[in-house]
């Protein structure tokens, strides 16, 4: 019998719909229903199924990605949570790593401690940094804790003990104390992030607990509406690291589900690559207020450990995103010193660009695409009928006349700075972390990305851009297409001269178990399941690690004699060949120390096709031409297309405009491009 | 050819000013992740930047602000030390007297060639965690002349047309204390220039020497523009300030530091005049360092958004009388003149722009950055080592919220060492790291509260260098607020407290503990106005009692 996929992406303005039946991909906008997300899903999926398109019994899984989470940690509506730590050290989470944000700013205000400082409960206990216990955990101090909390009226605790990722026996004994008696759920540091340094593992943890009630409550609210609904299948969402899991797996660490939107575009970004033949990619999505930059080598997400979600460091592996604040709404002005800039002040969605008619006074990136015929007036762009180009005209004379230059001048000359700002952040992402650009493709999406992408191509000198069919809806895609898959870590701090292979076999085969029983529990035949096993390296006395990838194994074939003095010389080289790679040199007779030892299990990945995705028109239509700006000195003829009528496997050149309801692709003179088989766009940049 | 001045319209001039930024940024990217000191990767304690040919700085990458003004002196002696340069040259100082801050901070300078001909210079700076002197980390509180304070390198080409000059790097390594570490932060620094210099040639190319040439000056000179027009958004008129550090580590006799703000037009001036002549103790500030916490200072009363560069500082005109502790002379001793004086002279200039422009300015912030140095030999291993830690304390309050508790303020940023991180690598164990309740000074808006941290020593017997002011004199409040409470230094022995100086070195044997308690900030305001609700919240969450 077919089997369905369902892929919800649940952003801050529309929800995305992504089915795929035999080997079809159907896709669906509506609008979201922020006040209380689930609402507008479900009423979504129950429309979908009263027209036949999701026929429930058929359906084999619905994947969602979802903002709830992110949402909460920053608008603050968590749950009133407590924070236990050793004595001595309970306002670790408040000084973290006792630098300001803003070297210069003297009004600068920290983020509020998730846990206030009267809810927070220290207790008399100490590891040291060999993991053995100095000052034994005293049972009358858990006793006398206990009606503290209880008296608090908190609804989560977390709990974190100096040196736990070492030896958790203090954190195990007092959680288990503590959940029996206030029958609340209890997080502990050495559950959620086995690893050192205790400001990153506590913020972390605290994040997991105060956002266990609220994400809890949702997820039970959307599979409870689904299930009226027919839609008995249990769901999963996405998670930060770019992989699935069940929705009770999320809800133990809703840590790793913060970025699950995000890291969502990002996968159906690299599904598209492979489907296309490519799989070095730097991804580009350009919305109306920021722009966002990640890179996928060998078709692999590039991932950080390092991450922020609102100021509050989650040490949880999470898709590497760069995010600047250029979009198609930023806001062109002239400062104080002469100079034209763009940004960081955006039009937003209201009033909008001045083209929206909306109020909007100020010039936008998309008043200038517009001014230089790079978008067309008499085409809709999402919700609008039409754009006013007069207003957008007016909006640029505002910057052109003081600066003596044309509308159009300006205008290029504001493309030119946005441009110039997006390449900085694509430098960031590879040029800084030793990749080169040349070896990429640039997959554009967002309203904006495909209208810069060939401009911010020539400026890296990347060969190639893709602009997916899908464009609209690559976040849902990516929901369908993703594998399941967990990271589980532990953290060593050890000299690597001074590690057994016995003990990295005793680690490894622990977290082994641990993320295949997960992924078991999850319906993944054991069979399937494939480790990625890769360590935290630096040189000693280093204070950054580098994540060095060292085995990729099957779950029938963990063996562990593979694990030998050979295998820790192995990793030694290939911490040295990555550091020389990223940092230009290496010191090779340097000791190396490992700092934590990482494994990622994942499923079987998912079959996806993109065919029926776009279907093309049989023959070649008539196109309309517009004279649009490239340089400064006069306008081109180029030719204007709907991207619907586009001819499957065909050549397009510039100077072209391809045009559609999600996005518009700019052509300049020199692009040549083709419509591969699935209606994706592939230039080639020269 | 690039002699040909080209007109630099706006457009241009900001695609230059990002191309020039991006540079400085990945070049200290490319060193904060290859260096070895924790000083330099954990704490960023490090700056990068680019000079036109003629040593006028073009663009700067900084995390803490005590690099601001720091580099372009350094380079000036590079090109006056070192007349001709060639393709894989670099030039390496660290003496104050040849425009570095303190001997831990090592600089690089190389030149950058286009076509042949010399373009622009690169230039990192970065602090080691040791070079040389009488105590483990080369920050002692207690010298009286510089030779005590480690390795004096003039100007020097320690690589010359590519090739390293071993004999040099030989020299350099015997005379500090962890060589192996110096070694590599020495590599990493010259593995920035090169990126910088690769990135300064592909500019080159995409827009053409002549182009990116004058490109540097338009840069500058936006620069420059942009400040004029802040500082003309500021009252004119005079006002004057004064302040004290508690002593130089060698007497407690109060150190005076004035400030005379004048602000003109379009121009503001600095005058020190006043200020206390050179110390016997190593709290003596070079120009260089003056110039830095005064450029702090202006910047973050106005636009710290204006690109820092040559042009950005020329409206602003300092005048330090030579031979006072805020224009060291040969052989003073200087090395807390970066870390502890340049923190008063932010006082006192903030103190007297409070007297003209109150709305902008802050009551004092914890005035020190608490300098603690360990070092010994570890019983595990059998090895040297050397801590180095910089404690953060109480922000001052602000004309319309409480200051911050437990943070850095002005002229440092570092980040600490965590508290696992420590106890792996070094044979101490921190005993509590915690916020000190009732240490900000009271006010309508309070001053935010100093820190604890106590760290014994496990095992083996310990050196331990401090240097920290705001022991005696404490941060003062602003429009009626009250002073943040002194910090203290303390040695825990058998359970006993025993007071420490504010600055010098004592030795720890197993299993004592030195404490050291970071000032609060100063209050804003009459705390007779101090919200009701501000009130109870900082009781119940034992904040103030």
């Amino acid at each position: 019998m077919a089997q369905m996929l369902i892929g919800v992406d649940i952003g801050g303005t529309f929800t995305d719909i992504v089915v795929t039946d035999v080997g079809r991909l159907h896709s669906f906008k509506t609008a979201s229903t922020p006040q209380n997300p689930a609402d507008g899903v479900i009423a979504a999926l129950s429309h979908l199924i009263q027209r036949g398109v999701i026929i429930p019994e058929q359906v084999e899984r619905i994947v969602h990605g979802s903002t709830v989470a992110t949402n909460a940690l920053l608008e603050g509506t968590w749950a009133k949570t407590a924070l236990v730590t050793t004595q001595g050290f309970g306002d670790v989470l408040e000084i973290g790593r006792q630098n300001r944000p803003k070297l210069y700013d003297l009004f600068f205000e920290r983020p509020f401690p998730m846990v206030s400082r009267d809810l927070r409960f220290e207790v008399a206990e100490r590891v040291d940094a060999q993991g053995n216990v100095i000052r034994p955990l005293a049972r009358e101090d858990v006793q006398q804790l206990l009606p503290r909390l209880r008296a608090a009226g908190v609804t989560a605790v977390a709990v974190v003990f100096l040196f736990s990722y070492l030896n958790p026996t203090h954190e195990q004994a007092i959680g288990d104390s503590i959940a029996t008696a206030l029958n609340i759920p209890v997080i502990l540091s050495s559950d959620i992030l086995p690893e050192f340094r205790e400001f990153e593992r506590t913020s972390t943890t605290v994040v997991s607990a105060a956002l266990r009630p609220i994400i809890g409550d949702y997820l039970t609210s959307l599979e409870g509406g689904a299930s009226e609904n027919g839609l008995t299948t249990r769901w999963q969402i996405m998670q930060s690291n770019g992989a699935i899991a069940s929705t009770d797996y999320a809800q133990t660490n809703p840590a790793r589900i913060l970025l699950s939107g995000p890291a969502a575009g990002v996968e159906g970004a690299r599904v598209v690559g492979k489907l296309t033949g490519f799989n070095d990619l730097i991804t580009f999505d350009m919305g109306g207020t920021s722009c966002d930059v990640s890179l996928i080598r060998d078709g692999m997400l590039s991932r950080t450990t390092k991450g922020q979600v609102g100021n509050y460091p989650v040490g949880l592996p999470m898709v590497d995103i760069h995010t600047i604040g250029a979009g198609g709404g930023s806001i062109a002005w002239v400062d104080h010193g002469g100079a034209l800039r763009v940004g960081p002040k955006s039009a937003g969605a209201s009033p909008g660009p001045a083209c929206y008619d909306h109020g909007g006074l100020e010039p936008t990136v998309t008043d200038a695409h517009l001014v230089l015929g790079h978008l067309l007036a008499s085409y809709p762009v999402g919700e609008l009928d039409h754009l006013d180009i007069a207003a957008a005209r007016t909006a640029v004379e505002r910057i052109a006349s003081p600066l003596g230059i044309t509308v159009e001048e300006a205008a290029l000359g504001m493309l030119e700075i946005a441009d110039a700002a997006m390449e900085r952040a694509i430098r960031i992402i590879s040029i800084e972390r030793g990749y080169d650009p040349r070896e990429f493709s640039l997959l554009a999406f967002g309203g904006a990305g495909p209208l810069h992408a060939v401009s911010i191509a020539h400026r890296l000198a990347i060969p190639r851009v893709i602009v997916p069919a899908i464009a609209g809806v690559l976040s849902a895609f990516g929901l369908v297409a993703a594998e399941v898959g967990h990271d589980l870590s532990q953290g060593v701090l050890r000299p690597l001269r001074e590690c057994e292979p016995a003990m990295i076999k005793g680690i490894l085969s622990q977290l082994y178990d641990r993320t295949q029983t997960e992924l078991t529990a999850e319906g993944v035949e054991k069979g399937a399941i494939r480790f990625h096993v890769s360590a935290d390296l630096r040189y000693l006395g280093q204070a950054h690690e580098l994540n060095v990838p060292l085995l990729d194994v099957s779950a029938k074939d963990t063996e562990p004699s593979a694990i030998d003095t050979t295998f820790m010389s192995r990793i030694v080289s290939a911490f040295h060949a990555e550091h020389s790679r990223r940092y230009g040199h290496a010191a090779n007779k340097e000791a190396v120390e490992l700092v934590a030892l990482r494994v990622r299990a994942v499923g079987p990945p998912t079959d996806v096709a993109l065919t029926g995705t776009f279907r093309g028109k049989e023959q070649e239509c008539e196109t309309t031409r517009v004279n649009s700006w490239f340089t400064k000195e006069s306008p081109m003829e180029a030719h204007v297309v709907h991207r619907s009528d586009l001819l499957l496997e065909s050549d397009l050149a510039g100077p072209a405009i391809v045009f559609s309801e999600d996005t518009t692709t700019l052509l300049p003179p020199g692009t040549n491009g083709r419509i591969d088989k699935h209606g994706n766009l592939i230039l080639e940049i020269r | 050819m690039m002699k040909d001045a080209v007109l630099i319209d706006p457009i241009t001039l900001e695609v230059l000013r990002h191309a020039l930024a991006a540079v400085a940024e990945e070049m200290n990217a490319n060193l904060i992740r290859t260096a070895y000191s924790p000083n330099i990767k954990e704490r960023h304690d490090c700056s990068c930047a680019i000079f036109d040919r003629h040593g006028k700085m073009a663009a700067q990458a900084e995390s803490i602000p005590v690099h601001l003004g720091a580099m372009p002196f350094s380079v000036a002696e590079a090109i006056h030390r070192i007349s001709t340069f060639h393709p894989g040259d670099v030039i390496v100082l660290n003496d104050p007297y040849f425009g570095g801050a303190h001997l831990p901070d090592i600089t690089f300078i190389a030149p950058v060639f286009v076509e042949g001909e010399l373009f622009a210079f690169v230039a990192n700076r970065a602090h080691h965690a040791d070079i040389g002197g009488k105590e483990p980390g080369s920050v002692a509180g207690d010298t009286t002349e510089i030779y005590q304070e480690g390795l004096r390198i003039p100007p020097i080409s320690l690589w010359r047309k590519g090739h390293l000059d071993q004999d040099l790097v030989d020299l350099i390594l015997l005379n500090v204390r962890t060589p192996q570490e110096r070694m590599g932060d020495l590599r990493a620094q010259h593995a920035a220039c090169e990126t910088g210099i690769e990135r300064m040639q592909a500019l080159a190319t995409r827009f053409g020497a002549g182009l990116l040439s004058s490109g540097m000056e338009a840069v500058m000179a936006y620069s420059e523009r942009r400040m004029r027009a802040e500082i003309a958004q500021l009252p004119k008129g005079t006002a004057t300030y004064e302040d004290f550090l508690d002593g130089d580590g060698i007497t407690d006799n109060p150190i005076r530091i004035v400030a005379k703000v004048t602000i003109r037009g379009k121009t503001v001036q600095v005058d020190f005049t006043g200020t206390a002549p050179v110390t016997a103790g190593p709290v003596n500030a070079v120009y260089a360092v003056t110039a830095s916490a005064t450029y702090f200072t202006i910047r973050a009363l106005t636009d710290p958004e204006i690109p820092p560069n040559a042009g950005c500082y020329l409206p602003i005109e300092i005048v330090a009388p030579s031979k006072t502790v805020v224009n060291a002379n040969p052989p003073a001793p200087v090395v807390g003149g970066n870390l502890e004086t340049s923190q008063r002279i932010v006082d006192v200039i903030l103190g007297a722009f409070a007297q003209l422009c109150p709305r902008r300015v802050i009551a004092a912030c914890q005035g020190t950055m608490n300098n603690l140095t360990i070092g010994g030999v570890s019983p595990r291993t059998g090895e040297p080592y050397t801590l180095y830690e910089t404690i953060a304390g109480g922000f001052g309050a602000r004309p319309n919220m409480d200051g911050v508790d437990g943070v850095h303020s002005h002229m440092t940023n570092t980040f600490n060492t965590p508290v696992e991180a420590l106890e792996t690598a070094y044979p101490l164990r921190v005993e509590r790291y915690e916020l000190i309740s009732g240490s900000g000074g009271k006010g309508r808006y309070r001053g935010g509260l100093g820190i604890r941290r106590d760290i014994t020593v496990i095992g083996h017997t310990a050196r331990v260098s401090l240097l920290a002011d705001r022991r005696q004199t404490r941060p003062y409040g602003l429009n009626g607020g009250e002073p943040g409470k002194a910090g203290e230094n303390v040695l825990i022995r058998s359970g006993k407290e025993i007071p420490l100086p504010g600055k010098g070195a004592v030795t720890l044997h197993a299993g004592e503990t030195v404490s050291l308690r970071t000032p609060g900030g100063g209050g804003y305001g009459n705390a007779a106005k101090r919200d009701r609700g501000a009130i109870e919240r900082d009781r119940r969450e034992g904040r103030m009692c």
